[in-house]
């Protein structure tokens, strides 16, 4: 399965490769990491039909992660890609407007990663 | 028979007056005097031997030299001037028998006197004294007499010359014969003639005081003394040309010789006294004279004299007659005049009591405005308490104002630092557990591939690692549990508002509150305490919100009762937990809920007591507390608009009470639906 994850945060990509050390090494996640919106389009763009999941952050500079998912669920409609929506301001607003876009799902920071394994199915 | 009489009493006038060139020649210069006088007291004085030099001799010129006097005097606001002139005005009016304006002469006179009175007191004596003579040309003996006491009595008050009032004296004694008390009669008129023989300033009228005694001794049949006095009476009268008296002399002396039956004497004053009488028109005693000739020369048979006196008799007595019957009118005009002067007097009174009632009603009205001033005064002191009440009030409002908006801006500021930390404490977090995972990994991979060279510090130095990975870890949650709490702060409510039970909601968080204690120290118990109110409504609030500051209150009191419990002071302790809550009614608002948490534990100190609300302020030991938790209830309570303070348990308990104010807000039917 692969995942991009958008995040302005560069240290994000360490993180991940290494929560999902044994994942990686099993090949059963492949990560793609993109540090603004208009980077992870850029890859989408170049990747098309190829990202299963995506995980973005909301507040980013430049474009926003919900633009992103505006564009994404605009874009790619067939299939579209599961996208994930993970905010540090958990508030209702946030949640709402996500889902309205589309949002597949969405998670607060900080990141449970035994939570997000499971939603990924990815639990060994 | 005539002539001779005539010519001898010429002979006697020219006799009274020494010289009358020299009296022509006095009066001409008086008269010029008058013309000269530059200065009105200068006038007075003139006018005033003018009045004298006429005296009792030509009435009309001395009533009109005293009017002047009079007039000339009142204008140029001389008082004395005024009495003087009033003085010579009664002697002429009262010698004409003009007795009703001789008496406003003497009114006039006593009121000259009254503005004297500081100067010359006994000046009030001498009206009086006229008024005694007027009341005895009435016949009113008793106001005669009471008159005459009483001006006797003035001049002594007023430190006056006694001798002055002889008159009064000799007048009495005229009463008294009348009155047929001749004891009385001769007393008055010796004193009355002793006084005026002393007399200085009216010496002239010693006359009187001598005719008066030779009347009364010719009363009591004295008549070698009576014959005396009336000579020398004669004689007075004579010196100071007051022909008045004269006549009244040669009267007394040609009755006395008549009834003596020594008539030529008696012929010879009575025709003296007749020519005199008929050059100066003294009617009554023209009527004693004649009726004396008339009797005495019926006596001597000689009937042509006798009818012809008689006839002049006749004739006088017509005329004194008419007086008296004009005396009769004046009389009466006398009367009126006394009326007329009560009705003045009644006057003055009523103007006195009017002017008495305006100032009663002046000092009424005063004390109104004075009372209205003084209810003003007071209001408007009242008003300014008030007013400073409402400043003072206003004042903590603010207070309490800024106090709130530094608490908000404090609660923003605390969300805003949470959230910049939240990032970079999620790294450390995470990190720090994948080292601590990393490492134990790293045991795992060395221990399987069994390397040898591994030596025992080389382990010991991974585990302190791995360790210290977990500490960091650790504490990084500490960390994160705190900036969650701070996030709370800027959190906007995402319960909404529902109707909720209040009495059950406290119930629950104290419940919750003592469970969730109960399940970290399983040896702790309490005993909880409730007093509800059951006519709170349902209100219309976020139930996760204010159960979250409740919950946060019920667990900071439990925490303190158990301290306080843990310090083992009192063996009969028993730590308490009470939640009361409360309907404050104030119609025609909705009026207010107030819910009280309190336990009996440690309390707090007076001084910290306006820093609990504050965020980060906490007493609980480090890593025990994140001091959020009043601040957090603090921002809901404000939410809900209510208010939030911290007391005393009171009544001399220790402990604390919180007590949350909140706005009765019931919810209404059909809100409740949402």
């Amino acid at each position: 399965m692969k995942i991009l994850v958008v995040d302005d945060e560069r240290d994000m990509q360490v993180l991940f490769e290494q929560r999902f050390r044994r994942e990686i090494r099993r090949g059963v996640a492949e990560f793609a990491f993109a540090n603004s919106a208009e980077e992870a389009l850029v890859y989408l763009e170049r990747h098309e039909h190829e990202a299963v999941l995506i995980l973005s952050d909301i507040n980013m500079p430049g474009m926003s992660g919900l633009e992103l998912l505006r564009e994404i669920k605009t874009r790619y409609e067939n299939p579209p890609p599961f996208v994930m929506m993970i905010t540090a301001y958990g508030d209702p607003d946030n949640y709402n407007q996500a889902m309205q876009l589309g949002a597949d799902d969405f998670l607060t920071k900080p990141i449970d990663f035994t939570v997000l394994k499971q939603k990924l199915k990815l639990e060994s | 028979m005539k002539l001779p009489v005539r010519y001898i009493f010429l002979i006697l006038l020219l006799a009274s007056c020494p010289d009358s060139r020299a009296q022509s020649a006095y009066l001409d210069s008086l008269r010029g005097a008058l013309g000269q006088a530059r200065d009105d007291s200068t006038r007075i004085l003139v006018l005033g031997s003018l009045v004298d030099y006429y005296g009792f001799n030509q009435f009309d010129s001395s009533l009109k030299y005293s009017d002047s006097i009079f007039n000339l005097s009142q204008r140029v606001h001389n008082p004395y001037g005024a009495y003087l002139g009033s003085l010579g005005m009664f002697h002429a009016l009262n010698c004409q028998g003009n007795y009703p304006q001789a008496l406003e002469a003497c009114f006039r006179m006593e009121e000259s006197a009254e503005k004297l009175k500081t100067t010359r007191p006994w000046l009030s004596a001498l009206p009086h004294y006229f008024m005694g003579v007027l009341y005895r040309e009435m016949s009113d003996f008793p106001h005669a007499l009471a008159q005459f006491r009483l001006a006797v009595a003035l001049q002594d008050a007023g430190h006056g010359d006694p001798t002055d009032m002889f008159g009064a004296y000799s007048h009495s004694a005229l009463i008294f014969i009348r009155l047929q008390q001749p004891d009385s009669a001769l007393w008055y008129a010796r004193k009355g003639f002793e006084l005026a023989a002393r007399s200085q300033q009216f010496r002239k009228f010693f006359c009187l005081a001598n005719l008066v005694l030779g009347t009364v001794y010719h009363a009591q049949g004295n008549d070698s003394l009576a014959r005396t006095y009336f000579q020398a009476g004669a004689e007075e009268s004579r010196r100071y040309g007051n022909l008045y008296f004269l006549a009244r002399s040669y009267n007394n002396l040609a009755s006395l010789y008549r009834s003596a039956n020594r008539l030529d004497s008696s012929i010879f004053y009575a025709r003296a006294a007749l020519a005199i009488c008929r050059q100066q028109n003294f009617s009554e005693y023209t009527v004693d004279a004649s009726s004396v000739l008339a009797g005495v020369y019926r006596d001597l048979h000689q009937p042509d004299s006798a009818l012809t006196y008689f006839q002049v008799m006749m004739a006088a007595r017509d005329s004194v007659f008419s007086q008296s019957k004009s005396q009769e009118f004046q009389r009466f005009a006398f009367a009126q005049e006394l009326r007329q002067r009560e009705i003045a007097a009644q006057r003055e009174q009523d103007r006195i009591r009017l002017r008495l009632y305006a100032l009663a009603t002046a000092l009424v009205v005063l004390l109104l405005v004075f009372f209205l001033l003084y209810r003003n005064n007071l209001q408007r002191r009242r008003a300014n308490r008030k007013l400073q009440e409402a400043y003072r009030d206003l004042q903590a409002a603010q207070d309490q104002l800024i106090q709130s908006e530094k608490m908000a801006s404090l609660g923003e500021l605390t969300a805003g630092i949470a959230h910049e930390i939240q990032n970079p404490l999620n790294f450390v977090n995470n990190f720090s557990e994948l080292n601590a995972e990393l490492l134990s990994e790293l045991g795992d991979l060395r221990r399987q591939a069994g390397q040898e060279g591994q030596t025992r510090e080389e382990a010991d130095l991974l585990r302190d690692i791995r360790e210290n990975a977990e500490k960091i870890a650790f504490h990084g949650r500490r960390a994160e549990a705190i900036v969650k709490n701070m996030m709370l702060h800027a959190r906007k409510s995402s319960g909404q508002r529902e109707a909720t039970d209040l009495n059950s909601l406290v119930l629950d968080n104290q419940r919750l509150a003592y469970n969730g204690l109960r399940a970290r120290d399983k040896s702790f118990s309490a005993t909880l305490q409730t007093d509800l109110d059951p006519a709170i409504p349902p209100q219309w609030l976020v139930p996760q919100d204010m159960g979250r500051a409740l919950l946060n209150l019920f667990g900071n009191a439990f925490y303190a009762v158990r301290e306080e419990a843990a310090r083992g002071g009192d063996p009969q302790y028993q730590p308490t937990v009470w939640a009361a809550t409360r309907m404050i009614a104030s119609p025609p608002g909705p009026g207010r809920i107030e819910i009280t948490v309190r336990d009996n534990g440690g309390g707090i100190p007076a001084g910290i007591r306006d820093k609990i609300f504050q965020p980060f302020f906490t007493t609980k030991p480090a890593g025990q507390g994140t001091g959020l938790g009043l601040s957090l209830c603090y921002d809901i309570v404000k939410s809900h608009g209510g208010e939030i303070r911290a007391e005393d348990a009171g009544g001399g308990r220790k402990g604390t009470a919180l007590i949350i104010t909140l706005p009765n807000s019931p919810a209404r039917s059909g809100m409740g639906a949402r």
